[in-house]
């Protein structure tokens, strides 16, 4: 019996708003016109195939890779690891992974002898014609694409390339000022409730408010910083502070552990959804997830580059994830103001590096206190970073430098996981991005 | 690396440091690791004795105080179940009042307990009193306070806000990586916000508004006591996942951190009336089912600054919050809360009016461009050149 098989494109789902397109297929007779039930009817032969070949019971476990095995959901992106590019110096790559501490993360043996196997079914069904790959059987084609997904999702666990400047241990550039110079004070707390500040509170995780002259210095700060980059023509952005699960991964941060980013709860029909990677929605504020968002899926036009944003906002962080200060050095919820240049290639980004790195150095020179360069070792690199430089600031109560502000060197990572080019797609010309963060 | 060197060690490398600067040998390997165990020292986990203590004590709730001289007297049961229906309440007076009965005839401890919980539970849902000027129904009553300027009459029909907006190219909606009625600024609409945040808080501070910075993730009870519920199908609440978590709730308004921010106070009468004002990012997680209100009118996550409705001692019944008037005697304070900014649907007003009939760009308000930072000359919001093109296929 032949039946004709009709597409609903339904783009909006009830649960949370999945960004993949969710088809329901339909197999119906001929009579179908005198159902009220179809949108937008068309024939789609080789979404067909997949309904009656595919896996309806198949789950992605990631949001940037979606298996072709799918049937309910189809890719919203197409990721472009370069894993051939790679593999080519595996010395290189295994040193990455070792002094970035990321040994038992990725197990880099199993993923080269996978790709390879990949690659030997992919000469084969490339050599396919579409009928032919559709007469193979299940066996063959679960195989491809349960290889495929398993290469693609170990391949996005790796980190970035290591800048060949990244040190294996801090690296102090410059001290500006001494430390000894500087009175060993009272902290921050007791300063704040002797003239009464700062109020801490128990009503959240680390909670407190800046009274009065500390809330309005906090906004002129920040008054000061934006005017600043405004100055300097950045393009002032706001984003919003929660994502979908597509920029966090895109930026590198492992959605699933909880440690690292905070998981909201969402319910659909009484249940959890939260833990579902096209249902999950993160709360982070300010952070490279948010320039992830921004530039997912955009082509920029190259004669723009360098193109430069801000963003000024809260930013969220966990526990784990922020480092281990007293007081308000330690807080759970900041203010902060991050930049990222969109760059035409390693050049360009190069020379924004160094601008942009003595743009915040001068910056912070203006505030007279003892400061230490330092450039940062590769075991406290983010995944997603090639290099970082920070400022850090003496705090004289703990008799400690503290980070303040740092510039990193993002290059193309973004630009592979979130589909963002530049050029000109009539053309087919188009480029990787290549970025650099600066906090 | 941080585990192979002990803090004893490293603070022998420091002590070695010192000695052989005074005696000017100065080695390099020294300084070297000097360094290292500088950078590890500033990385050690420093001494939670150093937080403050309000950070390691459990929340400390208040018990409610509810006016049941009020509640359970049968004089105002009529006018109280009237209130109810007006504001669509889901509680139940007549059950209060017999509860109320029930406990004070019961005599076992373990039963009155029980019986207080359930009563407080039930008297709590409870809405607060309407003042009389307020008018029922529904938002079609509203009344007409005071007309301020003129409408604006034009002879074809204006674009909405969003539409402005994204001609511009300073507005973008993006659910796919922000999630539902969530809205990117860009640009000039970008300095817009911050201009009307600096022009609100220049107007209202000179009041005699104390400006705080606020907490947004709060406990649930310091939401529930301000009267927002934060469970069941109507609330509004954004969380996080509890498990991973714990119980921690995203503030909707800045009106709820600060509740907590006085909660348990007590002030002396010379403190009153006291003024605060937040500028905070207020989460929401609405779901209108109204076509119309989509993009910047009904939006989850926005920049609001709090100062006015009238609650006169709902709240600081609820959370303690009090008085001691000048015969000594604990009151329960009068709390008003506001808003004077509401960003998105300020943004609404100036591009539907200051938006000509003719041209791509939105005039703005000559008492927000002090605050703009816009080139000598600008006064308006031009369309932003098109950076980018989204691309809207899964493959390139």
């Amino acid at each position: 019996m032949h039946t004709t098989s009709l597409v609903f494109r339904n783009f909006h789902h009830v649960i949370g708003r999945t960004y993949c397109q969710k088809r329901y297929y339909c197999f119906l007779k001929a009579s179908v016109e005198s159902t009220n039930r179809i949108l937008s009817p068309c024939i789609d032969i080789s979404k067909t195939f997949r309904s009656c070949h595919g896996d309806v019971e198949y789950q992605p476990s990631s949001a940037l890779f979606i298996s072709g095995k799918s049937v309910e959901f189809s890719p919203f992106l197409t990721i472009d690891l370069d894993l051939e590019d790679r593999f080519k110096d595996l010395n290189l790559l295994k040193k990455n992974l070792e002094v970035r501490g990321l040994n038992n993360a990725v197990d880099l043996e199993k993923l080269v002898c996978q790709y390879k196997k990949l690659t030997e079914l992919h000469e084969q069904k490339s050599q396919m014609s579409n009928k032919e790959w559709k007469s193979t059987t299940r066996q063959f084609r679960t195989e491809y694409w349960d290889l495929t997904e398993e290469v693609m999702l170990m391949g996005l666990k790796l980190p970035n390339y290591l800048h060949p400047d990244t040190p294996e241990t801090v690296e102090v550039l410059e001290q500006i000022g001494s430390p000894d110079a500087v009175e060993k004070t009272h902290s921050h707390i007791s300063i704040a409730q002797k003239y009464n500040l700062i109020k801490f509170s128990d009503i959240g995780k680390k909670a407190y408010f800046l009274k009065g002259d500390l809330a309005m210095l906090e906004q002129s700060l920040l008054s000061f910083i934006c005017k600043r980059l405004t100055s300097k023509e950045y393009i002032q952005a706001h984003i919003t502070e929660f994502f979908r699960t597509l920029p966090v991964e895109g930026a590198g941060i492992d959605f699933t552990d909880t440690d690292q980013i905070y998981l909201l709860e969402q319910k659909a029909e009484g249940k959890h959804v939260d833990n579902k990677p096209l249902t999950g929605y993160y709360a982070r504020g300010v952070s490279l997830v948010t320039f992830a968002a921004m530039v997912t899926k955009k082509i920029y036009k190259s004669s723009y580059l360098p193109l430069n944003y801000f963003v000024s906002g809260r930013s969220y962080l966990t526990e784990s994830a922020q480092e281990k200060l007293p007081g308000l050095f330690g807080a759970l919820q900041t203010m902060k103001v991050e930049t990222i240049s969109l760059c035409e290639n390693t050049d360009m980004a190069e020379s924004v590096y160094k601008q942009y790195w003595q743009e915040v150095v001068e910056m912070y020179k203006l505030f007279n206190f003892p400061l230490r360069l330092i450039r940062v070792p590769a075991n406290s690199l983010q995944p997603s970073e090639q290099m970082r430089s920070e400022v850090q600031m003496w705090a004289p109560s703990i008799q400690s430098f503290i980070k303040v502000a740092s510039v990193s060197m993002i290059g193309d990572y973004l630009s592979r996981r979130l589909m963002c080019r530049h050029g000109n797609k009539k053309k087919g010309n188009l480029s990787l991005l290549y970025m650099v963060l600066h906090i | 690396m941080c585990n192979q060197l002990t803090v004893k060690m490293m603070r022998n490398v420091l002590l070695m440091r010192h000695m052989i600067q005074k005696s000017y040998l100065g080695l390099h390997h020294v300084e070297s690791s000097y360094q290292v165990c500088r950078y590890l020292l500033n990385k050690r986990h420093f001494s939670q004795n150093l937080d403050p203590p309000e950070w390691h004590r459990n929340i400390q709730l208040p018990d409610p105080e509810l006016n049941f001289y009020y509640l359970v007297n049968n004089d105002n049961t009529k006018e109280i179940e009237k209130n109810i229906e007006n504001r669509k309440g889901v509680s139940d007076i007549h059950k209060v009042i017999a509860l109320w009965k029930k406990y004070h005839a019961e005599t076992d401890k373990e039963k009155r307990d029980g019986l207080w919980k359930e009563l407080l539970d039930e008297a709590l849902k409870v809405p607060n009193s309407s003042n009389p000027n307020s008018p029922i129904g529904d938002e079609s009553q509203a009344r007409v306070v005071e007309i301020i300027g003129n409408d604006r009459v034009v002879a074809n029909k204006l674009k909405t806000a969003n539409v402005i907006g994204e001609e511009l190219g300073v507005l973008s909606h993006n659910d796919i990586v922000s999630g539902d009625r969530t809205l990117h600024f860009y640009g000039g609409l970008a300095k817009l916000e911050q201009a009307l945040i600096k022009y609100t808080l220049s107007k209202i501070i000179p009041k005699g508004f104390t400006l705080l910075t606020v907490p947004d993730m709060l406990h649930p009870a310091v939401i529930e006591k301000c009267g927002f519920p934060t469970t069941g199908v109507r609330n509004q609440v954004f969380k996080l996942n509890s498990s991973n978590h714990g119980d921690i709730c995203f503030a909707g308004t800045a009106e709820m951190p600060l509740a907590g921010y006085f909660m348990n106070e007590v002030f002396s009468l010379d403190e009153l009336p006291t003024r605060v004002c937040a500028v905070s990012r207020c989460y929401r997680a609405e779901v209108s089912e109204k076509k119309k209100e989509k993009g910047l009118y009904r939006t989850r996550i926005f920049t609001k600054i709090s100062s006015a409705s009238d609650c006169t001692d709902y709240q600081s019944r609820r959370l303690n919050i009090k008085y001691r008037n000048r015969q000594g005697d604990l009151k329960h304070v009068c709390t008003v809360n506001g808003t004077a900014c509401a960003v998105p649907r300020i943004v609404m007003a100036v591009f539907e009016k200051f938006r000509p009939q003719v041209g791509s760009q939105v005039f703005i308000p000559p008492v927000l461009l002090p605050y703009m930072d816009l080139p000598e000359g600008e006064t308006s919001l031009l369309p932003m050149d098109k950076h980018f093109t989204l691309h809207k296929q899964s493959r390139l």
